[in-house]
């Protein structure tokens, strides 16, 4: 049996090596315990007593308060549904046409007119054959078709390929703007190493070489001068190699468009197939060696040339069927006033 | 040319001489100082002179200081045009058209003879600019891949500058209520045209683009009238 004298060892409280002292310590562990407690518990009971006293007041209050939340409530839920009905009706008006046009999905609010329809049909079957069996790279392509006020942003994740019209010129913008998303589609459907060779270009339009003439006549860059100036192999290591080069994207563009022409059906199809490098794909897609690719490219742009003087003379037809009118408002619209 | 007609001119160009004085010596000076400051700017001298002041200078770098300092020539034929076409009626206006009224010929010939003369009188500014423009690219080295332009810009001088001239003389032409129908109606116009467009789309599924954009198209784009100023106005280009 433990000596009372002896010290806890091993217990709580063992600094004490006296009963005493330590029961003394509990106790006034537990007053201050209990002293805190009820200092914390002193305003709640205040309040409920203040609030016992006025309690028929408080009572109105609150139910005053009740009432004109229950008010605001069916202010709210007639406002949802107004909203609801409203949103119903827009989108009852706002229809989502879609179509398939080869392997694109035309969407639009409101039905496509047929040129439209026709733009993107025709700048497609012009390119059908070039694409050949890789038309299944371009299968779930979304065309939405922006021309009035209810824009076609996305489509739960797919990429839209935005088909607006900014011109006035009917038609020839409807072609341009296919011709745009259609290119869009093809060289995002392109292998990486491809893009990043074209660095920001896409496949050409119908201005690529008119553009890589300027770009090329108006170069800094020493290879592309001598590119210009019929060296053959500058041209080649001025446009295989990488955007540090400095030939510009439009350039790329252009050679790219050109081996595709060269390669005919199935072209770019080959141009997808694994290979090397960006050089072995535009061989591939022309199937003929690069030299003879780079060769009969820069013939290519020098024919595309940018012919000033039939600018001038396109704009002056123009200006004279203007003058006519305004001479015949001049002659007839007024007349003498005097005084 | 009939007697009306020499009369008409010669009218014309006593009314004008003075005011083309200036415009004559800007179309002379300015063609050459673009292109002499183009090519200070690109970093050498093009002077076909002095050879041995010639260094290389970089096409893209020229192009474009000519491409900055080219803006001006638009300006340039515009005023050209609407200084001349003010001229030919401020006579008329400031003599109550007593003049015009004391001629043998109808309103309608009498306007288009003085459209004539005035053509006829921009072709003095006309040969101004080619000369100004044939001294400027003759007197430099043109860089290779490039080629100068005298002649496709002396042509694009003289239609801008035909064309402000013909819209100002027919907006000259008449009164102060004349040019004010034609304001008001065309910005009736327009505002028509931002209120129809969306209630044909919303109506009957037709989409147009906005009447800003029509305008901005129709004027600048082709075939629009003010085509003409939208296009290369460079000198040199490739």
């Amino acid at each position: 049996m433990q000596h009372p004298h002896e010290p806890h060892i091993g217990r709580e409280w063992s600094h004490c090596t006296r009963p005493q002292p330590c029961q003394t310590h509990r106790c006034s562990a537990i007053i201050a315990i209990a002293v805190l407690l009820s200092l914390g518990a002193i305003p709640d009971l205040s309040a409920q007593m203040q609030a016992a006293r006025e309690a028929p007041a408080a009572r109105e209050a609150l139910g005053a308060r009740i009432d004109s939340l229950a008010a605001e409530h069916k202010t709210y839920i007639r406002e949802i549904h107004v909203r609801d009905s409203l949103r119903a009706e827009y989108n009852a008006r706002l229809r989502t046409d879609t179509m398939l046009i080869g392997p694109f999905l035309l969407v639009s609010h409101t039905p496509a007119s047929d040129d439209v329809v026709a733009a993107i049909r025709d700048e497609w079957a012009a390119r059908t054959a070039m694409v050949g069996p890789a038309v299944s790279r371009l299968d779930g392509v979304v065309i939405g078709l922006n021309v009035g006020t209810h824009v076609i942003r996305g489509l739960a994740g797919t990429k839209v390929y935005d088909f607006s019209v900014w011109g006035a010129n009917g038609r020839a913008d409807y072609r341009r703007a296919a011709e745009r998303v259609i290119t869009s589609a093809l060289t995002d459907a392109l292998p990486e190493d491809m893009r990043n060779w074209l660095d920001g270009g896409s496949l050409g339009t119908r201005d690529a070489h008119r553009w890589a003439y300027r770009h090329l006549a108006t170069s800094n860059l020493p290879q592309a001068q001598r590119c210009f100036a019929r060296e053959p192999q500058s041209c080649a290591a001025a446009l295989m190699g990488t955007h540090a080069s400095g030939v510009s994207a439009h350039t790329r563009s252009s050679l790219l468009q050109h081996a595709l022409d060269l390669g005919g059906d199935g072209s770019y199809a080959r141009l997808i197939e694994d290979a090397s490098d960006a050089s072995a794909r535009l061989a591939n897609a022309a199937g003929r060696p690069i030299n003879d690719v780079v060769l009969s490219w820069r013939a290519t742009i020098q024919d595309a040339r940018p012919n000033v003087n039939a600018s001038v003379a396109r704009a002056g037809f123009w200006t004279l069927i203007w003058l006519a009118g305004l001479a015949l408002l001049a002659m007839r619209s007024t007349r003498w006033r005097l005084g | 040319m009939t007697r009306a007609m020499t009369e008409v001119l010669r009218t014309q160009w006593l009314a004008s001489r003075w005011l083309l004085v200036p415009i004559v010596l800007l179309c002379i000076g300015l063609p050459q100082a673009v292109v002499r400051l183009a090519t200070r700017y690109a970093g050498g001298s093009l002077d076909r002179l002095n050879p041995g002041m010639t260094s290389e200078i970089g096409p893209p770098l020229l192009i474009g200081a000519l491409e900055g300092l080219s803006a001006i020539f638009p300006f340039l034929a515009a005023i050209t045009g609407a200084a001349i076409a003010l001229a030919a009626w401020n006579w008329d206006h400031r003599t109550n058209h007593v003049y015009a009224l004391a001629l043998p010929v109808p309103r309608s010939r009498y306007a288009l003879m003085k459209l004539w003369a005035g053509a006829l009188i921009l072709l003095v500014p006309t040969l101004a600019i080619w000369i100004g423009a044939w001294l400027a690219t003759a007197g430099v080295m043109i860089p290779d891949g490039l080629r100068a332009y005298p002649l496709a810009f002396t042509a694009r001088f003289l239609l801008a500058a035909l064309l402000i001239y013909a819209t100002m003389f027919a907006l000259a032409a008449g009164t102060i209520r004349t040019t004010l129908v034609i304001f008001i109606g065309s910005v009736l116009l327009l505002m028509v045209m931002g209120v129809g467009l969306p209630l044909l789309h919303d109506h009957l599924g037709v989409d147009l683009i906005t009447p800003l954009q029509t305008a901005w198209y129709t004027m600048l784009g082709w075939p629009g009238p003010f085509e003409v100023f939208g296009g290369s106005w460079l000198l040199i280009d490739v």
